[in-house]
Order: C-alpha cells, then sequence, then structure tokens
C-alpha cells in the first residue's frame, strides 16, 4: 500500500478514519484494488518506479465535503489531488504528479445547476458529464449545443480545466475559453467564487466571466491552487442547420492557400472547426510505392507527392468544412467559401458530405457521420484503437504529444519535416505518427496542434521506455524551434514547463511565487503544471 | 450444444452486451438468451449504448452483466461500470490464430473447470464462453484494467468475455 509521503502507517489509518467520518464509508477508498483504479491507464512508466500512484481516494458529494477534506490534508500536510471524471486520457489520466497523493474523485457532485437557452449558458458540477449535459439538454428540448471533446465521456468542467477542446464554432470548442465563472476551494478550506459570483445577489454568473478586478481563473487550470467545485460555461444555440462540404486540393504546397483561405473564413465567422486531412495518410498503408515516397529524403520537395497525386486523381490534402447557422445564411456562406477556395487553388474540387437540419430524430443523429461536429458525445474513438493494415499492432493507449504550430501552410510543412525527420534520427518510423501527410489538428480556434500519438502499453515496458525517449526528445526538439506543449501527462509537465523559460523561467518563477504564498505545503496537486511549492522543489 | 440453464439459476437478472459481428458473438448472445439474459448489441459506440439502455437498467434491476466485445469497448465499458462501483470480475481474452483457431487467456482467478471448457474450444467457443461467463460467480478476482495479454502467433484482433459485477470482495461482504 502506497502512503502519503512522511505519513506513518499509524497516522495514516487515523487520517483514513478522518476522511471517512467526512465522506463516509461509500466515499472512502484505500483498498490497493480500489485505489489501484485511479493508476493511468494509459500510463508510459506503467508497473515502474517512476510511475505516480495514489495512496487513497474520497469522493464528496458536496463543497462542504470538500473543504473538509482540505482541511484535513492541510492539518496532516497531505497532498490531495483532484479529479472531475478522471477520464484525461493522453495526458495523464487520473494519477497524480505525486506518489502518495489522496485522490479527490469529484464525480459524485454532479448536479447541473442551470442551463438556459435564452442566454445560452450552463453551470455544472464538475461530476457532469458531457453525456449528462447533453441528455439533459435532450431530455428538457433546450435550444442549446454543448461542444463536446472525442470521446466524449469526460467531465465539462474537468475538460476545460485541463484546457481541452472540441468541435464545433469558434471560442465553444476552446473550453476554457468558453467557462464563466468558478466556484473554488482554497488550499485552507475556503470557498472563493470568481467573476459574478463573488457578489452575493448576482444573477450573471454563466454571463459575464470577469466581475471586477484580476482575471484569476486561469491558476486553477493545469495547476494546482484549488479544487473547483462548480462552473459555468457559454453555450452555443442550437442552429437550423449544419452543412458539411469538402474541398480537395492536389498539390502539397496547396495547404498554404488553403489554411490561408480557412483562416479568413474561419476568423470571420463564416465556418466552423476546419478539419484538415491527407487521404495520402491511410493509402500509404496500401501503397508500397506511396510509402516509399513519404520515407524518400527528399519527399519535402513535394514533387513526387504531387505526381502521384497527378497518376491517382488523388487529393494530396481535403478539408472539411462546417457551416451553423440559419439555412439560407449556410447555403449563401459555403458558395462564398467555394468561390474563394476556386480562387485561391487552381484544381481544387469540392464535395457535399453532409447536410442536416435540427433538431435531429435520434434514428438521423445515430446515422450522422462526424457527431462531434454537431455536438453529440460519443465513444466511437476508441473502435480506431482496432487492429488494421495502419495499426498493425495496436497498443493498449497512446500518449499525446501536442506541439502549437502558427496557423499557417508554410509552418505546418515546416514542422511536419523537423519531427518527422527528429523521429527518423531516432531511427523511430510509426507511420501514423510523423510525416508528409500528417495534417494539423485545429481545435483552438486560433492555433494548429500537430499532435501525434506515441504508444504505450500495460505490458511492454520496451514500447514504453521507447515512447518515453521519444516524447522527451520531441518535447526538446519542438522548443528548440518554438513549438510548445499545450497539455502533457505529469511525467513530462516539469520538462515542457521549462521549455517556457523566457527570461530565465520567469513563468515557472512566479507560479512558484504564487503557489508558496498561497499553498505553501503543497496540499493541492503540487506538482501540476509543472512548478513546485519551496518545500517539494528540487533543489531548495 | 450447451442445454438452457436450469430455472433456478434465473433468479438473477441477467444482461448480456455482445458484440455480435462474429459467428463466435452470435453464439454467446444466441446462448446468453437460452440462459435467460436479456441481449443487447454492441454498436460502434459503447457510450450510447450504456447511457442510454445499461445505466438505468443498472438503477431499475441491478442485473449482473456479462458480455463479448473487442478489448476497446470493454476498456469503455469496464471505466463506466467503475463510475457506477461495479468491477470486471471475469475477464478471458480469446485471440485468433492462424486457420480459423482461437487460443484463450485467462486474467484473475476463474475456476479451473472452466479453464478445461475453454481449452479444447479452438473453433466454436461462444457458447463455452457464455456458459463460463453465466456460471462463474464465486471465488472471482478484480481484473479491472487488466494489461491486455499477447500472443506471438495472434492474428487479428482479440475478444474479451467478461463479467460485469459489484467487486467480488463487496458481493462477499454483502453476503456475509
Amino acid at each position: 500500500m502506497t502512503r502519503p509521503p512522511h505519513i506513518s502507517a499509524i497516522l495514516w489509518k487515523s487520517i483514513l478514519g478522518e476522511f471517512k467520518a467526512i465522506v463516509g464509508a461509500d466515499g472512502l477508498f484505500s483498498d490497493d484494488e480500489d485505489v489501484s483504479l485511479y493508476r493511468d491507464a494509459y500510463s508510459p512508466v506503467w508497473g515502474e518506479s517512476d510511475e505516480r500512484l495514489p495512496s487513497a481516494a474520497v469522493a464528496p458529494r458536496s463543497t462542504e465535503q470538500v473543504q473538509a477534506i482540505v482541511r484535513i490534508a492541510a492539518k496532516h500536510r497531505i497532498p490531495l489531488y483532484p479529479i472531475s471524471t478522471g477520464r484525461n486520457l493522453g495526458y495523464g489520466g487520473s494519477a497524480p504528479n505525486l506518489t502518495g497523493s489522496v485522490i479527490v474523485d469529484l464525480k459524485r457532485m454532479n448536479r447541473i445547476i442551470a442551463v438556459d437557452d435564452k442566454r445560452n449558458f450552463a453551470i455544472v458540477e464538475p461530476g457532469v458529464s458531457y453525456f449528462d449535459l447533453y441528455a439533459y439538454i435532450q431530455e428538457r428540448k433546450l435550444n442549446v449545443w454543448v461542444d463536446v471533446p472525442d470521446p466524449g465521456w469526460g467531465s465539462v468542467l474537468g475538460n476545460a480545466m485541463e484546457h481541452g477542446v472540441g468541435h464545433t464554432w469558434g471560442a465553444y470548442r476552446d473550453h476554457f475559453a468558453s467557462h464563466c465563472g468558478l466556484e473554488v476551494v482554497l488550499p485552507n478550506g475556503e470557498v472563493m467564487r470568481t467573476g459574478m459570483g463573488a457578489m452575493p445577489g448576482a444573477q450573471t454568473f454563466g454571463d459575464f466571466r470577469y466581475g471586477f478586478g484580476p482575471s484569476v481563473d486561469g491558476l486553477f487550470a493545469q495547476a494546482g491552487f484549488g479544487i473547483v467545485t462548480q462552473m459555468g460555461i457559454h453555450l452555443m444555440p442550437r442552429p437550423e442547420r449544419f452543412l458539411n462540404k469538402r474541398v480537395l486540393a492536389y498539390k502539397r504546397e496547396d495547404l498554404i492557400p488553403l489554411v490561408e483561405v480557412a483562416n479568413r473564413l474561419e476568423d470571420s465567422g463564416l465556418i466552423g472547426m476546419p478539419l484538415y486531412e491527407s487521404p495520402m495518410l491511410l493509402a500509404q498503408s496500401q501503397d508500397k510505392a506511396l510509402r516509399e515516397i513519404a520515407l524518400s529524403n527528399d519527399v519535402w520537395n513535394g514533387n513526387a507527392i504531387n505526381r502521384y497525386a497527378s497518376n491517382k486523381s488523388m487529393p494530396v490534402w481535403q478539408l472539411g468544412l462546417s457551416f451553423y447557422g440559419p439555412r439560407d445564411v449556410v447555403e449563401a456562406s459555403w458558395r462564398y467559401a467555394q468561390a474563394q477556395f476556386a480562387a485561391a487553388i487552381p484544381g481544387a474540387r469540392f464535395e457535399d458530405v453532409e447536410d442536416l437540419s435540427f433538431p435531429l430524430t435520434p434514428e438521423a443523429e445515430e446515422r450522422a457521420l462526424h457527431k462531434v461536429l454537431i455536438g453529440v458525445p460519443n465513444l466511437n474513438i476508441f473502435a480506431l484503437g482496432a487492429r488494421s493494415a495502419t495499426n498493425p499492432e495496436p497498443a493498449d493507449g497512446h500518449l499525446l504529444f501536442s506541439p502549437m504550430v502558427a496557423r499557417s501552410g508554410e509552418e505546418v510543412l515546416k514542422a511536419q519535416r523537423l519531427f518527422t525527420e527528429g523521429l527518423r534520427e531516432m531511427k523511430l518510423d510509426f507511420p501514423m505518427a510523423y510525416g508528409p501527410f500528417t495534417a494539423p489538428f485545429t481545435w483552438m480556434p486560433r492555433i494548429f496542434a500537430l499532435t501525434c500519438g506515441l504508444p504505450v502499453s500495460r505490458s511492454n515496458k520496451a514500447m514504453n521506455q521507447r515512447s518515453r525517449e521519444t516524447m522527451r526528445r520531441l518535447i526538446e526538439l519542438g522548443a528548440q524551434h518554438g513549438y510548445g506543449e499545450y497539455r502533457t501527462p505529469p511525467l513530462f509537465q516539469d520538462q515542457v514547463m521549462n521549455t517556457y523559460s523566457f527570461n530565465n523561467n520567469q513563468l515557472r518563477r512566479f507560479c512558484e511565487t504564487l503557489k508558496d504564498a498561497v499553498d505553501p505545503d503543497g496540499i493541492i496537486a503540487p506538482g501540476r503544471g509543472g512548478f513546485w511549492p519551496r518545500s517539494m522543489r528540487p533543489g531548495v | 450444444m450447451i442445454a438452457a440453464a436450469p430455472l433456478e439459476a434465473r433468479t438473477a437478472p441477467l444482461l448480456a452486451l455482445v458484440d455480435l459481428r462474429g459467428i463466435e458473438g452470435q453464439r454467446f448472445g444466441h446462448s446468453a438468451l437460452n440462459w435467460g439474459a436479456e441481449v443487447l448489441k454492441i454498436p460502434a459506440d459503447p457510450g450510447r449504448l450504456w447511457f442510454e439502455q445499461v445505466k438505468p437498467r443498472l438503477l431499475e434491476t441491478s442485473p449482473r452483466v456479462i458480455g463479448y466485445s473487442t478489448l476497446g469497448s470493454l476498456f469503455c465499458l469496464e471505466r463506466l461500470g467503475w463510475d457506477e462501483g461495479l468491477r470486471v470480475n471475469l475477464r478471458i481474452e480469446h485471440r485468433p490464430l492462424s486457420d480459423n483457431k482461437w487460443s484463450h487467456a485467462y486474467h484473475g482467478r476463474i475456476p479451473s473447470w472452466s479453464r478445461f471448457l475453454l481449452q479444447g474450444a479452438v473453433t466454436d467457443f461462444g457458447i463455452l464462453a457464455a456458459r463460463v461467463a453465466f456460471e462463474c460467480r464465486d471465488g472471482l478476482a478484480d481484473c479491472t484494467h487488466a494489461a491486455p495479454l499477447h500472443h506471438p502467433e495472434q492474428r487479428g484482433d482479440a475478444m474479451v468475455t467478461w463479467v460485469l459485477a459489484p467487486s467480488y470482495r463487496q458481493s462477499s461482504e454483502d453476503g456475509a
């Protein structure tokens, strides 16, 4: 059994009794069998000495219980690690930064406090999943949408606090950007509300996120300054119609105008998330000739790819366009977009993908092609892990490397080459990781994520070691060229934070100063975000 | 052919979640039906199945849930089950080898009779797997989140027979 640092077995038993008195016997998990469920199922250090293991878990049902838990932890200097529903797969799951931490499992705090489809917001507790909020809205036939991540089983609040992302329109898919007001239990056990929540009697918690004075909400995302127990979030009005169209481009260099036009359309509010893909990514696993082109040293000039595209009439790039809004407006927007792409990319072709009018019947919803584009939570993505030509040896999970790359075609082509050659220098070849057909993800409205998944296994330590080493090298390589990660598992958070090193790591040092002031004993998630309180800082 | 379950074995409601895409899944589903289970097909999205069909039944009648699925579907279902206090108490992986043969690998503790039963079933095993899932109730171990077992001669994706129920420890405490 793992115990919190510096806590004897006798004292630990007594502390567990204190927790039990707060949350009840059914809210305390201290047997190995129960606690092991909180291990990160996608851990790249599964079963190794570096794996971060919790000591116990407590599952409160109210903010008052969270306060009491924090006060007990503060009294005994026990690190807590709050989770909402604990998914966060690929970025650490429900496992803490520090071994011995007590997990504060908030999934039983699952009240949907408000959904307003006139002012378009919701207020939720941490245990509310996207499935829960979606069902609540559907059952009441409310005229709002939830922007959902993929997969959609996580917590609405937890995803926002992780800087999680979705797939619909503009700022809605940046989930922290669309949050509006927090209720937080601070490391001393007091409760704070931010934004308009700080004003007793205000009815605008879900409307206006700033209130007055400094906006401190960001301190509670990817950081350990408190336990968030309530959050407002802006919701998208349900549109009349969704049009999904596709632009096909047949030259490698077409990515440059493709991105330029898409940026203009998106930043003007005419389209939702642009979905970039290359059909050649999958095709290379079926055609040896294309795979050889992809692996050749001079692939980057694009000549061989363009010849192949021309011979096979296969697009090098395709771009999915989502239009949301009134019937006439989306059709006019599409006509405008089509004209813009046709002018910028000679030879571009266009395809109809989907045309949906809302509300959908359950059957029509089931048939919808890409559910996350229309705010329908699902777990279809787990079927993608199955064995296939492109995935001949499925892993148990993946580790996500997610560098942020400027939203331009030139920058994508540059980063593609950088990371591909970086992998090749390490003698690694993951066809589905980096290569000349890697397309950017556009989950966040103003930036590209050139994300790749590195395989992890709960039974293959050699695979994990290789992925860890690759991850560390990619983080280093990216930072050397200004590509920083937006999110990473605890194992890599110190390294990533240290890559944000402007002015002698002033960002990290400022966070440490705040941590020392607010949580000097490291009660709330020490190490989360890559900074530690003084008492736990290496070298202090 | 295995005979249908005796009536006294059917006292607790039984729910079977089955991937019906392959012949063994169809055999498993058919057999589960004979054992008195309500059989639900596992679709591409196990989340929808869980929230719309399984969770309401769990709240109404607390059925014992048995299943035959891909590892990916079980990964989703076991985590969703965890939220409801359930654990994977039985887990048998079926790995396709060459010549349409299968090998079976076990996690945790299961009775020796069930090992013998499946050991010889290198081709038709769906009916036997359903029987093992239905009849294995005692002396099991928690194998939630168990690491998939790999076989050097594996061809294609493994399938898995499982039982999702309150942890064996909790059950025995309740029984005591």
